[in-house]
């Protein structure tokens, strides 16, 4: 029923044209006299008739909300006070709407400017801050399980790798540094907070906790276009909370409870004028591992055993021979103070909002974090594990002046990546700025935009004069950029997306091009389709760039020294993607989003053997060494899969989210040595030269041998379910599983099978008050499983614990 | 009743600001149809009728499409922005936002026997502070009354409103 047409009383129409001829005069002056007697008539039988009278003709009890919507002010301002309030009654939030918010929540990441998820051109996701509480994660990184298409396991309590879409542990059979996720781009309110050391994110160094937190916003598949290097298989942007309210504003959770696990945090905030106001967070955390045991590799077989500090310390053993050991400069007890200690941080931040006026907005923040933590060793260690502690300090300044955005942010502090390990620590600066315009033109806008990068990082200040350092001076990159990013809607269904950014580093001769096309399709409100192709890359990293260490391996086997180096201009790593992406929402309460991929990378780059000296005449008389470089290698990946995610809201009580990535990953010219079978192959090189001819100690002759295979490491099949009820006023329940299909962790140490499992997950909370809610937060029910190769196996853990909201 | 509201109250938190375009447009409606139902002191009865908006707030938009085509009697409506409690008095309505209710009590100090009919939007707030105060009833716009505060200002309260609102006694 079109109630519009019922707004106001029909005007008569003419009559129908007669077919008799008459004087056009006369007809007219008829017509006119005609219409004159029936508007007098009108005006004597309902004198006075106003707006206001016509309007009574509403039928207010069967319009729908979009008739309301149609009202003209005129029309509402003449309505009585009580016809009003029925209509504000229809435009009320219904239901219905309130399950379109949850299944479609706004994200900005995928197109800089705010869009509901249903029509992100990209394959994005978003999880709130209520689904985080509601879940029970600890931390930022497990939030990641929530997110379709994302590999999460857990190394050691608290401590985890995440990677989209998998092409990790690449190249493999290679030290962990290789499994770590170099791939994806982690930024805090567009603040990137990456690893340009070796490349990577250190989740625990991110000053902020959950508490912290607005959302979680994700966006796979290539997107250096966007956000610049490093965004290569995807994004993660964490958006804090903004203060949006004068009144005193506390708000904090504290749980604990099994294996020492205690974290705590705390909020407040007020608006200190009308335009000022502030955010003072705080965060700390500790939980400790299930045992205080080290996994140590042995020299042969890779099946190592699980050794205490002080029985790793008098290594060798006369009866554990094939352990390896450490340096005989290393102090064990220092580089393992607590080896029970799993991760124990503290973080503090700040944020000051002035907000000018709905179109001017200056954010100034800033921050402190203090961590350290156990897990997977970036060195080449006997020891899977290593500590690694930081201490850093940040500010970051966002300005929005109308369609004018600029950002600032600089990182300060020290890093020891392998704690106690010479040559590891290292002062750290990073400043990241932008600028960039939001130029609107109908129906295109333009957003060019400029960014400047620089990577510090010097490792002088902990050397003690010595050349032990992997840098051994105070070393920098900077990446200059310029970006325009187009965005056309045809026939309001139809959008065109085109970003290209081309980057210069200072540690390369040639510039490099990332972009986006994207063509997106609105078929209606219930079916988007969308088309990707794009392409990123890494950027540098200091240590692959600038790398200056001699290695003495006294007490270990062949070589005797290791001199690892350097190089600029490596090729860069690279991917393409084409995607295909199709969303739908049959029912209100349904909504479903499948993805079909294709990548594929080269242009990976690690370090591996350049030569070999069987005397060492250049360095040593009596021992082999070998020059180590950072090199590009063969290596190429190509990976289809697909992603697909149901979020059905069953009730208003009872949420269900489903979601699963299938893919595989198919690997050509993989060298199929580890990196120490490299090379022994190539001191069998130089050996047999040498006997040859009785001259030749050096070879350059790198193992020509290489494989096609298909990468094992990233499980085939990988997903999550979460289901959220609330059983009655009070008490609400979340069951919350990821699993994933078997998968093959490949080392230099040998090789780890981990076994397909699921980690079911359940939070169960009580509103004591209003604002008070108690809760039972365990994980991992099902009990003790290793999820990651070499690190600990990952038990059960039951925690309590309060948050509360004033 | 409470489930709901608490649900709403889960749900609320999801909301992004752009959904609440259509309730700027019934509030400051609502606005204009409580002039019909009050009736303030007869020196007050000349000049505009200014109503006041405490702070920066969506409704001060859609008051001023109102003041352009309506007036309350004989009086033009005046939209005005304040940002301070020492503005507050010479308004006929005044607006404080959920964001700015911290500031009620001082307001109404200001306020004290100058006839400013308080209106807040804040659930609890007409128990004790304003006179009509905005709130949400499972999705649905309404709004609260305390005919007490109001005429503790010398404004008379026409019964018919208290018969559309949810009376605070």
């Amino acid at each position: 029923m079109n109630t519009m047409n019922t707004l106001y009383q029909q005007v008569p129409g003419e009559a129908a044209h007669g077919k008799t001829r008459t004087n056009p005069i006369m007809h007219y002056l008829k017509n006119t006299l005609r219409v004159l007697l029936l508007l007098l008539c009108i005006q004597l039988a309902v004198p006075q008739r106003s707006m206001a009278q016509t309007a009574v003709q509403l039928d207010i009890n069967t319009m729908t909300k979009d008739d309301v919507l149609k009202l003209s002010y005129d029309q509402l301002l003449e309505l009585p006070f009580e016809d009003l309030l029925k209509l504000a009654e229809i435009v009320g939030v219904s239901l219905d709407e309130l399950y379109e918010m949850i299944l479609n929540k706004d994200l900005v990441s995928a197109s800089k400017k705010v869009e509901s998820s249903f029509e992100s051109p990209l394959s994005s996701s978003v999880v709130s801050n209520d689904e985080m509480r509601a879940a029970g994660v600890r931390t930022i990184e497990e939030a990641l399980r929530l997110v379709p298409g994302f590999i999460v396991r857990e190394k050691t309590n608290g401590n985890f790798d995440a990677h989209i879409r998998g092409n990790d542990n690449l190249p493999s059979r290679h030290m962990f540094l290789y499994s770590e996720n170099s791939i994806t781009l982690v930024m805090i309110d567009n603040r990137p907070v990456y690893n340009y050391v070796h490349g990577g994110t250190f989740w625990e160094t991110l000053p902020v906790s959950i508490e912290d937190v607005d959302r979680i916003e994700v966006v796979r598949g290539p997107s250096s276009a966007l956000y610049g290097p490093n965004a290569v298989s995807g994004v993660v942007n964490i958006i804090t909370k903004r203060q949006d309210s004068d009144e005193l504003q506390v708000s904090g959770d504290a749980q604990g409870g099994m294996q020492n696990t205690a974290i705590t945090s705390l909020a407040l905030g007020k608006g200190l004028t009308d335009k000022l106001s502030f955010r003072v967070t705080g965060n700390f955390e500790t939980m400790d591992r299930n045992t205080d045991k080290l996994y140590v590799h042995k020299a042969n077989d890779g099946q190592g055993g699980m050794l205490t500090p002080d029985e790793l310390a008098v290594l060798p053993d006369p009866g554990n021979l094939n352990y390896l050991v450490f340096d005989a400069t290393d102090d064990v007890h220092d580089m393992f103070p607590n080896p029970g200690l799993s991760r124990k941080r503290m973080g503090g931040n700040a944020y000051l909002f002035y907000d000018v006026n709905d179109d001017i907005h200056f954010d100034l923040k800033g921050g402190y974090q203090n961590s350290e933590v156990l897990s997977s060793t970036m060195g080449d260690n006997p020891t899977a594990l290593a500590g690694r502690v930081s201490k850093t300090s940040y500010a970051d300044f966002n300005a929005s002046v109308k369609d004018l955005h600029a950002q600032i942010s600089l990182l300060d502090g020290w890093q020891d990546i392998v704690r106690a390990d010479s040559g590891f620590k290292v002062d750290v600066l990073n400043l990241n700025s932008n600028v960039e315009y939001d130029w609107h033109l109908g129906d295109l806008s333009l957003r060019p935009g400029v960014s400047y990068q620089l990577a510090r990082y010097n490792d002088t200040p902990y050397l003690d004069g010595k050349p032990k350092g992997f840098l051994n001076q105070e070393r920098e990159f900077s990446t200059t950029a310029l970006s325009l990013r187009a965005d056309y809607k045809l026939f309001k269904a139809l959008r065109l997306i085109a970003a290209v950014r081309g980057e210069k580093y200072s540690t390369h001769d040639n510039m490099y091009l990332s972009y986006q096309a994207i063509a997106s399709y609105n078929l209606n409100d219930k079916h988007h389709f969308r088309i990707v192709s794009s392409r990123a890359n890494r950027s540098p990293f200091l240590v692959d760039t600038y790398a200056n260490y001699l290695w003495n391996r006294e007490g270990r086997p062949d070589p005797g020294y290791i001199l690892f180096s350097g190089q600029k201009n490596l090729k860069l790593l690279t991917m393409d993607m084409l995607e295909l992406g199709y969303r739908v929402k049959p029912t209100k309460k349904i909504q479903a989003d499948l993805e079909v991929f294709q990548t594929r990378a080269n242009n990976y780059g690690a370090l591996y053997p350049d030569s070999v000296n069987l005397n060492g005449a250049q360095l040593r008389q009596d021992r082999t060494w070998v020059r180590m470089t950072f090199s590009n290698i063969d290596l190429e990946s190509k990976q289809t899969g697909a992603t697909a995610t149901i979020s059905w809201v069953a009730t208003k009580d009872l949420v269900v989210k489903v979601f699963g990535t299938v893919q595989k990953t198919e690997l050509t010219q993989v060298i199929p040595y580890t990196q120490d079978e490299t090379i022994q192959l190539m001191l069998q090189n130089a050996y047999t030269s040498y006997l040859m001819n009785n001259e030749i100690t050096h070879s350059e002759n790198f193992p020509k041998a290489r494989i096609d295979t298909v990468n094992t490491a990233t499980p085939t099949l990988y997903g999550g379910f979460m289901l959220q009820y609330q059983l009655f006023d009070k008490l609400h329940f979340n069951l919350n599983t990821y699993y994933y299909t078997e998968q093959e962790f490949m080392s230099k140490y040998g090789n780890v099978t981990i076994e397909p499992k699921a980690i079911v997950n359940f939070k169960v909370s009580y509103d004591v008050l209003r604002n008070l809610n108690l809760y039972m937060n365990a994980r991992n029910v099902l009990g003790a499983q290793k999820e990651f190769g070499f690190m600990d196996d990952i038990g059960t853990l039951v925690l309590f614990g309060a948050h509360f909201n004033f | 009743m409470k489930k709901k509201y608490i649900v709403f109250l889960l749900f609320m938190s999801m909301l992004p600001a752009s959904g609440f375009a259509q309730e700027a447009k019934f509030k400051a409606l609502f606005m204009y149809n409580f002039t019909k139902y009050l009736e303030w002191p007869a020196a007050r009865k000349q000049g505009d009728f200014v109503i006041g908006i405490y702070g920066a707030s969506a409704i001060t938009q859609e008051l001023n499409v109102i003041a352009g085509k309506k007036t309350v009697g004989t009086q033009n409506i005046q939209v005005k922005v304040v940002s301070t409690p020492a503005e507050v008095g010479m308004c006929h309505i005044l607006y404080v936002p959920e964001n700015k209710s911290s500031k009620v009590p001082e307001i109404i100090t200001q306020c004290s026997g100058k006839s400013v009919v308080l209106i807040t939007d804040k659930p609890g707030m007409a128990q004790t502070l304003s006179g009509l105060n905005y709130v949400n009833v499972d999705g649905k716009q309404s709004f609260e009354i305390n005919k007490a505060l109001i005429e503790k200002q010398g404004v008379k309260v026409n019964s018919v409103l208290l018969s559309l609102g949810i009376v605070i006694e």
